[in-house]
């Protein structure tokens, strides 16, 4: 008989090193210039703002798409939020912005 | 006194010895040389330019010189080799070649931009784009039909105020544009053509004499467009979200890597101060009549603000 296998935790993101980063927010999105990589990149409102909550406290994907939903103040749609969410910290891990904590 | 003022004999003389300083924008240029080709297009390329009485202070000293043994020239930075070329007659594009790479790898105090720069008196248009966009060719166009120069390919923004300066030289023209610049505006003054470079045939328009005077007053950006030569294509001005524009100018800033926070806060400055435009055209005719009906627009909104 074996013992079930303890579920993997969810990893907590959270951006990465918040006073390396400047913002500036438009209309239609967002600039972040990032002063350890030298790099400028332009989120859309949507990563903009998940950026901004990662920046206040590290957040789990379903809770990061949790606060989306709230803001959206769409909860119906919570779903397609969460996959979105998904794809924006694959997204800003890979531009370095953001990172996963330590369960 | 301009250079063109220099007698033929003298230029050539001084080119030999000690070289003659040019003041090219914001830049003291000292140039070298002992080949005829470049003491002959010089005069004519910047003939406008001021020649200083004493060297003072340059920013680089440039030198196109007949290599002795293997036939063609090189050129030099501060000394050091820079480039060869094995024709000898393209001894100016040479020196430009020279001039573009120092600006380029040396001018950090500005945030440079690979853009043409044009100016009514509404304000200043730039216009940053990659090469192959028709940017040298629209801004000769522009030129033509009496807007100023300030630059044909390096915008230099000063961070401290966010104004633009000059740096009025010739425009070059390359294969078909030739052409289309003397069918569009016959009356264009063009310096010698150098047939058969790498990138084709080349010649230069020539900036006018007025806007070499000018050329240490800088301009206020007003407009920010990003042109798009499609053949077919009407003119059409697309509005940009200022987060679109933004990237879109940090694209073409050539030593953004460089600066750093200043860089950033440059460009927020440029996008804060201008409107972003993506410009698609083809006909020149209908796109100098596009641009200048977008700043006739904007100065109109302005008395009526006024108003």
């Amino acid at each position: 008989m074996t013992s079930p296998q303890a579920a993997t935790p969810e990893p907590s993101w959270r951006v990465s090193d918040p006073a390396a980063l400047l913002r500036r927010h438009f209309e239609d999105g967002t600039v972040v210039f990032d002063r350890r990589s030298g790099l400028t990149h332009q989120l859309d409102p949507f990563a903009a703002e998940a950026l901004e909550l990662l920046t206040a406290t590290a957040l789990t994907r379903r809770e990061l798409a949790g606060r989306m939903a709230d803001l959206l103040d769409a909860p119906s749609a919570a779903s397609a939020i969460g996959d979105r969410c998904a794809l924006v910290l694959m997204r800003l891990a890979a531009l370095g912005l953001v990172e996963p904590t330590a369960p | 006194m301009m250079l063109r003022d220099l007698p033929p004999d003298e230029l050539a003389d001084r080119l030999r010895r000690d070289g003659v300083v040019l003041t090219i924008g914001p830049f003291a240029v000292a140039v070298r040389s002992n080949e005829a080709a470049l003491a002959a297009a010089l005069p004519v390329l910047y003939g406008a330019f001021p020649v200083r009485k004493e060297p003072g202070l340059v920013d680089v000293h440039i030198g196109v010189f007949r290599r002795r043994f293997r036939g063609g020239l090189v050129s030099t930075v501060d000394g050091l080799p820079h480039a060869r070329i094995a024709q000898r007659a393209f001894a100016p594009l040479l020196m430009d070649w020279a001039l573009n790479w120092t600006v380029a790898t040396r001018a950090h105090r500005y945030l440079i931009l690979h853009a043409a720069v044009a100016e009514r008196p509404e304000g200043a248009v730039v216009m940053p784009a990659p090469p192959g966009s028709g940017k040298s060719t629209l801004c000769a166009a522009l030129v033509a039909r009496g807007w100023r120069l300030l630059s044909d390919e390096i915008a230099l923004l000063r961070p401290e105020d966010g104004l633009v300066a000059p740096i009025p030289r010739a425009v070059p023209l390359k294969g078909n544009s030739i052409a289309t610049i003397r069918s569009f505006a016959p009356g264009t003054r063009f310096g010698p053509c150098f047939p058969g470079t790498a990138k084709g045939d080349v010649a230069h328009v020539l900036p006018a004499d007025e806007d070499v005077r000018r050329q240490g007053t800088p301009a206020r950006p007003a407009w920010l467009v990003f042109p798009r030569w499609r053949a077919g294509a009407a003119p059409e001005l697309i509005p940009m979200g200022r987060a679109e524009g933004f990237a879109a100018v940090v694209d073409n800033a050539m030593n953004y890597a460089v600066s750093g926070p200043d860089g950033f806060a440059a460009v927020d400055r440029l996008i804060a101060g201008t409107r972003a435009v993506r410009f698609g055209y083809d006909d020149l005719e209908g796109a100098v009549a596009a641009l200048d009906a977008m700043v006739k627009e904007r100065e109109a909104a302005h008395a009526c603000t006024a108003g």
